[in-house]
């Protein structure tokens, strides 16, 4: 009896001591599980993931537990949420040995403390089959008609993050005032707003039952259709509307959480989801693109398109007006206030 | 007035077959033991239960295929089913209105009823503020509030205690009397049956075992299990008649059979039972025990021996 | 020491841990904003007007519709039992697959043919679809023990319309009154289905709540509009409590409702069935979805369900099913005896905690979300702090239930107990538990199904390893696919299905009351 307890405890110690790494990511974080199965084996560290929500919430959940935080890591801050981050002063700076081989126009904060893991761009996804003999639209101008108008489902920009890029793709192209204008015509024309991605291309897209043939959702869901049709499809059966400004880059990045008391872990941590294995694994699990240059890309890929010229916004701009912009939009596309009335207004 | 036609009701394991009939005015008590199926007898004749064969006869008409609501009979339950929700003035008027009646003639009947009952002080009490025999007197007024042609009783005084029993058995028989209502009641108590009606049926695992009044019920059993079930102690087996000199048998020796005194046979007190008024001596005479009941003066002390004579006027052979 | 003493004692600690201290925190962030500012602001006085709306029309609606169908459901006839189960399956059914359901049925495009979406018309409809099984137990637990009443309301010449009228419905107005409230206060604070169905017009209390906190970080806003959805909640409370005290009839021990038999038995189930066949077309269209892929009949949505779990993130069935049941069973390890110290307490007297019950009811569950997170930052995303959750949600709904069963035994019982040398203690266990049991089971039965439906889950930061059915729903319907998109609604149907057999399963004792 004694001599099992004599084994039994220190094999209890030793696994209460290995050491657990809390990474907090949004809930559309994704990685294979012998990906994360090899990370816990070479380095002994335990990793735990905490979900907390989209990436606005995952944010706002780290700041509001800035005195004690609830993780070590945070994943999942993008460009439109990076000031904020950054101006909450919840990250430590870390220059990771991986930063030279990552593209480096992804790079967008100088102090190193969000570090670019992954990007991808929200456009406009149309339905080949319906389009079939029509004209698409091809330019915002197009878009505001209401012949198109009365075909687009969209994100509501409050509550979703692509609704949000959407938004500010149509900001950077059409100016301050322009686009509460192109807002409204889209109301009047009868656009359809959805409160996440999910309800909008499942509930309202035409091909899934819906009467919407134009969906705000990602350049890559045309392959994500080829790779999640089991063979069916061998040709994207819909496509990325891109004139230029139509698409919104959206990167995200990683941080360590000021307060960790395993910065060392931390740092394998960071490391390793910047290395070339996860990198290569990201594309199939989250449908974005690694940052990492030499990372190869699955074949399914051709069928993702990479727009020449996305829409951008510096994530100070950003930061500075999202919610202005944010509330301007609800005036207008909500509850049905005029673009002229909301513009004489801000002054 | 209420007639059951060769009525069969099933249960899995059960069977009552009846044909019988009430006559306008009567009151019928239906007696038995619990199980014998008396009360579904009353279910099927207010429409509660639907009979397997046989018809329902009401004032002539046939209302088998009629539901409870459309037959005009008055149901007084055994827990009185009172309506929780109502007051006891609503309770009665319930029937009134469901037929339809003027508000004044309403408050008329409620108010008359319940001066009768003795209820005037309860009206707008609800059920659950009244004691048993106040219960018992409101389910009796909302029966009869809409002066149904016959009222069926489920056990009427089943739930109440003797003394109010006593009470409450006279004042039902002074309602029943002054309602002119043709009544049928169920109950396993023969003094309620024999106080209270004018015809007994007696109803054993679902068949009919013997009617007629009270009296001749009583005095003339059919069998050796109505006797007993009727309260009759001195029920003697053909060897324990023989053992005393008589012949045939089963034999019952209705009350004043026994003479203690002087005769041939001779007998022991040997248990002694003080009733107040009067007392039970339970004798042994020749193996065979008897009883014998009577005022405390001619009582034979308990352990004395004595002799008897048996009145063969007084003795009835009834079927094993 | 009265024997409520140590039940209330529980409660309230509970209470102190699970709900005010956390949401005190979040209000005591932001009381400098006042409420007027809330309520100066037109459009947030929209937001209210239109809760207000929609939790009264709700209320309505459901009990139009309850009342002709427990009309019939009071009668025994064939499939009786399973349609009952069957109308508290949407109960349990995430937000996102109920709308998709009502989208593939009366949206522009649906089965219907009639286009219905962003018209409130769509959202009392899914309302009714959420609230009515709900209202039909509780109504129907209470004419469980009326049948001697509807006999002596038949031979005083009420027909049976009329008996129902005017005995079984007044009877059953506090469980009614119960069913309309419940059915108030989750139309009212309710979040995703006015936000999906209707568009953003019709956004709710809760709705402005959850922006304000967790997308702009606005406490004081948020805080103000707490406080004022709590108030609403509050008082409709204190009004069903009311009602409940001057409608409450005490009825005999629940009886087997009578049997309707033959062809008229048939007629009944005919009605019943078919309107539900109505009523839940959207669940049935999730159905023939989980089958049909763009290019007709397909299976591949269920042959999906076999698939091993690949991603970290993406739960494999298996895995969501036994998570589903895991949580479930440690819920109810919780809710249940804190429910039945609850439901003990007020029977044998503590009167106000029969308003503390409520609480949890009334509490958005988005402020609550972080008021934990302020509160418990150490236990971060624990096992207890999400068991806690699920507990705090799923007790008030097993303790009414108890409760109403205890309220219909016997007061003698006990007494009698006692007498024979019981004290309190032995009496529960030796008289009243066994007495309470098929009320247990009815009310297990009812907190399994808001844990599986998982109102709790929202409340705590989530962990992929902990992913139930409802979580693996949304991961799959996070991604782009038509193999993902069938597959979720294969996980739907399976999904309604083990909250149904819980209902059949458990529910079978008695009712709820």
């Amino acid at each position: 009896m004694l001599k099992k307890l004599l084994i039994i405890v220190p094999l209890v110690f030793s696994l209460s001591l290995a050491e657990t790494l809390t990474v907090l990511t949004h809930s559309s974080f994704a990685l294979s599980k012998d990906v994360i199965a090899s990370f816990e084996q070479e380095t002994g560290i335990k990793l735990r993931f905490i979900e907390g929500g989209d990436a606005g919430e995952t944010l706002n959940k780290a700041i509001l537990s800035k005195g004690a935080p609830i993780a070590d890591v945070i994943y999942g801050i993008d460009n439109t949420f990076l000031s904020r981050a950054l101006a909450a002063g919840i990250l430590e700076r870390y220059s990771t040995p991986a930063i030279a081989q990552l593209q480096s126009r992804f790079l967008l904060d100088p102090t190193l403390t969000a570090l670019p893991v992954d990007y991808g761009y929200v456009a406009i996804n149309y339905d080949k089959d319906y389009f079939k003999g029509k004209p698409l639209p091809q330019s915002w101008d197009d878009l505001a008609k209401p012949e198109y108008a009365k075909l687009l489902a969209i994100e509501n920009p409050a509550t979703s993050s692509p609704g949000l890029a959407f938004l500010l793709a149509t900001v950077a192209s059409l100016g301050e005032d322009g686009y509460l204008k192109f807002w409204q015509a889209l109301r009047d024309g009868g656009v359809k707003v959805a409160p996440g991605w999910s309800e909008a291309y499942f509930a309202h897209f035409t091909r899934y039952g819906g009467d919407r043939p134009l969906v705000v959702s990602y350049t890559t869901s045309p392959a994500a259709e080829v790779y999640f049709s089991e063979g069916r499809y061998s040709q994207p059966p819909t496509g990325n509307l891109l004139w230029p400004g139509a698409s919104f880059l959206q990167v995200e990045f990683v941080g360590i959480l000021k307060g960790t008391k395993h910065r060392a872990a931390a740092e394998k941590f960071v490391d390793w989801l910047l290395s070339k294995p996860v990198q290569e694994d990201i594309p199939l699990n989250m449908w974005v693109w690694p940052v990492r240059r030499d990372a190869a890309l699955p074949d399914v890929f051709k069928f993702a398109e990479r727009p020449l010229h996305p829409a951008e916004l510096s994530p100070e701009t950003i930061a500075k007006n999202r919610e202005r912009w944010i509330s301007e939009w609800e005036a207008v596309v909500v509850r049905g206030q005029s673009a002229e009335e909301v513009i004489s207004r801000r002054k | 007035m209420l007639a059951w036609r060769n009525v069969v009701v099933r249960y899995p394991g059960f069977e009552l077959r009846l044909d019988l009939e009430v006559a306008r005015g009567e009151t019928l008590a239906l007696l038995g033991p619990s199980g014998s199926g008396k009360s579904s007898a009353l279910r099927v004749a207010a429409g509660l239960e639907r009979p397997s064969a046989g018809r329902i006869f009401l004032g002539g008409r046939d209302v088998t295929d009629l539901p409870p609501e459309r037959r005009g009979v008055g149901f007084v339950f055994q827990d009185y089913a009172l309506f929780p929700h109502l007051t006891v003035e609503k309770n009665v008027a319930f029937g009134l209105e469901e037929r339809g009646w003027e508000r004044a003639r309403i408050r008329r009947r409620v108010g008359e009823l319940l001066a009768r009952m003795g209820l005037e002080a309860h009206a707008r009490k609800k059920p659950d503020q009244l004691s048993g025999g106040e219960r018992q007197r409101v389910a009796l007024a909302r029966a009869l509030a809409p002066e149904p042609e016959v009222l069926l009783l489920d056990e009427p005084l089943g739930a109440l205690d003797l003394r109010l029993r006593e009470r409450l058995m006279l004042e039902l028989r002074r309602v029943l009397e002054g309602e002119k209502v043709t009544a049928v009641f169920v109950t396993h108590d023969q003094t309620e049956a024999f106080v209270l009606s004018q015809r007994v049926a007696i109803v054993k695992n679902g068949r009919l075992m013997q009617q007629g009044a009270p009296e001749a019920v009583f005095e003339w059993p059919a069998d050796v299990w109505t006797a007993r079930f009727l309260g009759h102690k001195n029920v003697l087996a053909p060897e324990e008649a023989a053992a005393l000199g008589l012949v045939g048998g089963p034999l019952v020796l209705l009350p004043g059979a026994l003479r203690p005194g002087a005769g041939e046979i001779e007998a022991r007190a040997a248990e002694w039972l003080f009733y107040g008024p009067r007392v039970g001596v339970w004798l042994e005479a020749r193996g065979v025990r008897l009883y014998w009941e009577g005022p405390a003066a001619e009582a034979p002390a308990e352990g004395a021996s004595l002799r008897l004579t048996i009145d063969p006027a007084r003795v009835v052979e009834v079927r094993p | 020491m009265r024997p409520s003493r140590p039940a209330t004692l529980l409660v309230l600690a509970f209470l102190a841990v699970a709900l005010f201290w956390p949401l005190g925190l979040v209000i005591g962030r932001g009381v400098e904003y006042g409420l007027s500012a809330v309520l100066a602001d037109s459009y947030l006085r929209g937001r209210l007007g239109w809760s207000l709306a929609f939790g009264a029309g709700s209320s309505l609606l459901v009990v139009f519709f309850a009342v002709p169908l427990v009309y019939l459901l009071r009668y025994r006839f064939p499939g009786r039992d399973a349609l009952v189960a069957l109308s508290m399956v949407p109960f349990v059914l995430p937000t996102l697959v109920v709308a998709t359901g009502l989208l593939a049925w009366a949206g522009p495009r649906g089965l219907l043919g009639l286009d219905l979406s962003e018209t409130p018309w769509i959202l009392f409809w899914g309302s009714l679809l959420y609230n009515l099984g709900m209202t039909l137990r509780l109504v129907l637990g209470v004419l469980g023990g009326s049948g001697r009443l509807v006999e002596a309301a038949r031979t005083l010449g009420a027909g049976s319309w009329r008996s129902f009228w005017r005995v079984e419905l007044p009877l059953a107005a506090g469980a009614l009154a119960a069913g309309a409230g419940l059915t108030f206060v989750y139309s009212f604070s309710s979040f995703g289905l006015p936000l999906i169905l209707g568009g953003p017009r019709y956004a709710t209390l809760e709705v402005e709540i959850y922006r304000a906190l967790l997308q702009r970080l606005a406490f004081g806003e948020a805080a103000a509009l707490i406080l004022v959805q709590t108030a609403v909640l509050a008082l409709v409370s204190l009004g069903y409590l009311y009602a409940q005290r001057r409608l409450a009839v005490r009825t005999a021990a629940a009886a087997p409702p009578p049997r309707l038999g033959g062809a008229r038995g048939w007629v009944a189930f005919a009605l019943v069935a078919g309107f539900f066949a109505l009523l839940y077309a959207p669940l049935w269209t999730l159905v023939l979805r989980s089958f049909w892929g763009p290019e007709g009949f397909s299976l591949a949505g269920w042959a999906a369900l076999a698939r091993p779990q690949a991603s970290y993130f993406a739960p494999s069935a298996a895995q969501a099913i036994y998570n589903t049941l895991r949580f479930t069973l440690l819920a109810l390890l919780v809710a249940a005896p804190l429910g039945f110290a609850y439901a003990y307490g007020v029977w044998k007297g503590a009167r106000t905690l029969d308003l503390l019950g409520f609480l949890p009811l009334l509490v958005s569950p988005v402020s609550l979300a972080v008021g934990y997170l302020l509160a418990y930052p150490g236990l971060r995303a624990s096992l207890v702090l999400l068991v806690m959750a699920y507990a705090l949600i799923a007790y008030p709904l097993f303790a009414r239930t108890v409760l109403a069963a205890m309220r219909r035994l016997p007061p003698g019982l006990a007494e009698a107990a006692r007498t024979l040398g019981a004290g309190p203690a032995r009496v529960l266990w030796r008289v009243e538990l066994p007495l309470l049991r098929p009320a247990l089971g009815a009310a297990a039965a009812l907190a399994a199904a808001v844990t599986i439906g998982e109102f709790g889950a929202t409340l705590v930061l989530a962990r992929p390893e902990w992913a139930t059915l409802t979580v693996a729903i949304y991961e799959r319907l996070g991604k782009p696919g038509i193999v993902n998109y069938q597959e979720a609604m294969a996980l739907a149907v399976v999904l309604g299905l083990l909250a149904g057999g819980v209902f059949w399963g458990l529910g079978r004792g008695g009712e709820v009351g």
